[in-house]
């Protein structure tokens, strides 16, 4: 099954194109690594596949819905933008309880859910702390605990790694696998490339609003000519350079 | 220890604040209206004034400053001091960029220069009264040194101002955050310490003690700006030159003490972590927790989402009353003048119907007037989580749920107390009750029409803010304007009349008239009319009008919202 499907996805904000028509076909159950250079288009992609911004042209279903119907939509999505959606006088306890009471969760179990996802992330102990005294990363857990809270079938995650310390980053890579080993679609947007390579199904890199190139890390890193192996950050600093590229593509 | 260089480097920053303010207020332009527009409307009736009474004026002379003059500018000053204050702790506490700054100046160069930027707001703001004073000075006495004297006495009175405003404001933000106790009952100690100050100060302004007038001011040195000023006109007005110079003293001292003072409080606020107010024991079952986060019961019949959004606006209100700091003077004012009221013995005349006006209306105000705003960084999260229906109801549920009650109730306590028959009870607790529900319906398409997010894109974009000006303004209006007309329909139907033909028909017949130009007499036919109009249509017909076409605007406001929020898009 297809969670998330574009067609000619366009998002122009006056004679700026920052989205041009935008393919993509993915998959349910799979970590789609999507990269691209500061202002590619990455952010209104997912500010698109979320029903926060309304495209221009084109169409998007996520989880079978169309991105237009908002309503619809927010049973299908879990969001976790680039700044930590937190209010700064809750305590994460009551910032959690507030999120998945706004998804109308059952109280009990859910309960024990934040609790459990709160030890998972050493948050435990600090979750009647206000969110006003937390460090980046300790925002960057609550805001990833929410948004995957209610399990929906497809998460967006914009930089879940950002400012965490090893060990919580790498615990936020086995839950992303996790996710994906789970069924659910995990849509990853994230400039640390070795995130990417180690938890990506696909990738796709989109450069000045189009995707220029989407394939398996895999795939991606093997150079078919020569044999060569590239690292995943060779291939997108060459790709996403225009006159790099300019000048490879002509030999081919 | 400062940096050398600092003062330059304090001017700059302030230079470069008060041009992104310009630059911010040119892009909106309703604050801008909202908030130069009074200023620019009161220098052009003091020039019309001037141009209109020119001859008149000319030539005037013999009159000396009196200390009742000197004791009003000091109260003035006081009033603007605590504006200052207010001003600071509630939103410009810790630096813009704070990051950038502190790595880069001395604190006594980010004080002077949050100083600087304060000042040359104040000036602008007050541009207009002081050229149309400074002209009117030359006209009228025909001398130039009210060049010098009138701008050097507006200046000295703004920055003395401003710098013990800015002292002040951060010694309170200081103990905010770095006393314990303060820190944590804020809110009681806030609204208590407001209230003593503005209730004293208008107290002394308007209160009805015997031998009490401002004249006992009048030996604050910063009301003797007057006399500066004054030095100006060659002895046309006479003040002191004592006091003039004692004036310039006094400010400088001011100017430079509390540079020295700020430079010594904001180098212990900045850099200092504020102390915790976390309880130690912490409540460990999810029933505490839940407890916390439900600070008022709500029906089970409303829904988990609705309800989740009325209670976080609740519990944000208690815990960050900072975003609500803007109606404590109101509710000051009328706190103070039901306590003239009394004094006069006029209090059971006037309570119900303030009552039934002025609950609504701050009840109205606390949950929404600024709902996109307030969500802050959570904004994005909130569109793609909740259906507008939900949100909208969870903004309104607090106000109909807790507010429909409390103005009824309270509104029929004090007309219990009052010389009002029954039926204007009654009819007082309708209004009270109607209001509640206009006001709470419209204040967040109002709130949503003209949303606040933080003006400052660098450092600190996720801060939360008070509303615009501009929509308190004209929620304020919408409220207040309708249910006074309501009100007087109900207990005075003929000054309502005679009101509102004078409003209508005799003020614009009378400015039309010392402008000499047309229109005069249709304006007077019209107060004619409107005079002549039976009380009883007026009461049942505007009163009816009133009355549904509130509910009209209520109903048009709530779809708009839910329309509002359903459409948001991320800028």
């Amino acid at each position: 099954m297809t969670a998330i499907e574009t067609t000619a996805l366009t998002k122009r904000y006056g004679d700026t194109l920052a989205v041009d028509s935008l393919a993509l076909q993915i998959p349910s159950g799979v970590v789609y690594g999507f990269l691209g250079p500061n202002g590619a288009g990455k952010t209104t992609t997912m500010r698109m596949l979320t029903g926060l911004l309304t495209p221009s042209s084109g169409s998007a279903r996520v989880g079978g819905v169309s991105v237009t119907d908002r309503d619809a939509l927010r049973s299908q999505i879990g969001y976790l933008p680039e700044t930590p959606p937190l209010y700064d006088e809750a305590t994460a306890f009551e910032q959690l309880t507030y999120a998945a009471g706004l998804r109308d969760l059952p109280e009990g179990p859910t309960q024990d859910r934040i609790e459990t996802l709160l030890d998972d992330f050493d948050l435990l102990t600090d979750a009647d702390d206000r969110i006003d005294g937390y460090s980046k990363g300790m925002r960057q857990k609550v805001a990833y605990i929410q948004a995957v809270l209610h399990e929906p079938p497809v998460v967006f995650l914009d930089e879940p790694t950002s400012g965490l310390d090893p060990r919580a980053a790498k615990t936020i890579r086995q839950r992303i696998r996790g996710l994906a080993d789970d069924g659910m679609t995990v849509f990853l947007s994230t400039h640390i490339l070795p995130v990417v390579e180690d938890v990506a199904d696909t990738v796709g890199i989109l450069a000045d609003g189009e995707l220029i190139a989407e394939d398996t890390p895999d795939s991606m890193t093997q150079r078919a000519e020569s044999g060569q192996k590239q690292s995943l950050e060779d291939v997108f600093l060459e790709l996403t350079d225009t006159e790099t590229a300019a000048e490879v593509q002509p030999n081919g | 220890m400062a940096e050398s260089g600092w003062l330059a480097h304090a001017w700059q920053m302030g230079w470069f604040d008060f041009k992104r303010t310009l630059s911010g207020m040119w892009d909106d332009k309703a604050r801008l209206a909202m908030t130069v527009g009074p200023m620019v409307f009161i220098g052009a009736v003091g020039l019309a004034l001037l141009i209109a009474f020119a001859d008149e004026l000319q030539g005037f002379s013999g009159v000396a400053l009196t200390d009742g003059a000197r004791g009003q500018v000091a109260m003035f000053w006081v009033f603007g001091v605590y504006i200052f204050t207010n001003r600071l702790v509630t939103q410009r506490s810790r630096v813009e960029a704070e990051e950038l700054v502190l790595t880069a100046v001395s604190a006594r160069t980010a004080a002077v220069g949050h100083i600087v930027a304060e000042t040359l707001r104040g000036l602008a703001y007050f541009a207009a009264p002081i050229v149309v004073l400074t002209a009117a000075g030359f006209i009228i006495f025909g001398s130039s040194g009210v060049f010098l004297t009138i701008p050097i006495a507006a200046l000295t009175f703004v920055m003395t101002t401003i710098i013990t405003g800015t002292a002040v404001g951060y010694s309170i933000a200081w103990l905010l955050t770095h006393v314990k106790f303060v820190r944590r009952y804020k809110t009681i100690i806030g609204g208590a310490a407001v209230a003593v100050v503005m209730g004293g100060y208008l107290f002394a302004v308007l209160g009805p003690t015997e031998g009490m007038n401002v004249s006992f001011m009048s030996w604050v040195p910063t009301g003797w700006v007057l006399d500066v000023g004054v030095l100006g006109v060659g002895g046309a007005i006479k003040g002191s030159t004592v006091k003039a110079i004692g004036s310039l003293v006094t400010s400088a001292l001011i100017i430079v003490s509390g540079i020295f003072a700020t430079e010594r409080i904001t180098s212990g606020y900045w850099f200092s972590e504020p102390v915790s107010i976390d309880d130690a024991d912490e409540p460990t079952d999810h029933s505490e927790r839940s407890f916390r986060l439900s600070p008022l019961p709500f029906p089970g019949f409303i829904s988990q989402p609705t309800r989740r959004v009325s209670e976080w606006v609740i519990l944000r209100s208690i815990r960050d009353p900072s975003r609500l700091s803007y109606l404590t003077l109101p509710a000051v004012v009328v706190f103070d003048a039901g306590f003239i009221a009394y004094s006069n013995g006029a209090l059971d005349v006037v309570l119900a119907p303030v009552l039934a006006i002025g609950l609504p209306w701050i009840l109205s105000e606390i949950a929404a007037m600024n709902p996109l705003g307030d969500e802050g960084s959570m904004l994005p999260m909130m569109a793609a989580t909740i259906s507008a229906r939900q949100y909208v109801h969870g903004l309104l549920v607090p106000g109909l749920l807790y507010g429909l009650p409390i103005a009824g109730v309270l509104t029929a306590l004090a007309g219990m107390i009052s010389s009002y028959s029954p039926m204007e009870i009654a009819g007082l607790v309708g209004i009270a009750l109607y209001l509640t529900l206009v006001a709470v319906t419209i204040a967040p398409a109002l709130g949503m029409a003209m949303p606040r997010f933080d003006a400052i894109s660098i450092g600190r974009s996720d801060d939360v803010l008070p509303p615009r000006v501009s929509t308190i303004v004209i929620h304020s209006v919408s409220v207040v304007v309708p249910g006074a007309l309501l009100g007087g329909l109900l207990l005075g139907p003929e000054l309502t009349r005679t009101a509102l033909s004078f409003i209508f028909g005799g003020l614009p017949a009378l400015v039309l008239g010392l402008l000499d130009v047309g229109g005069v007499s249709w304006f007077e036919q019209l107060m004619n009319n409107i005079q002549a109009i039976d009380v009883v249509t007026l009461r049942y017909g505007l009163g009816g009008g009133l009355f549904a076409g509130g509910l009209l605007v209520a109903g048009i406001c709530y779809r708009n919202a839910i329309s509002r929020f359903e459409k948001y898009e991320p800028q």
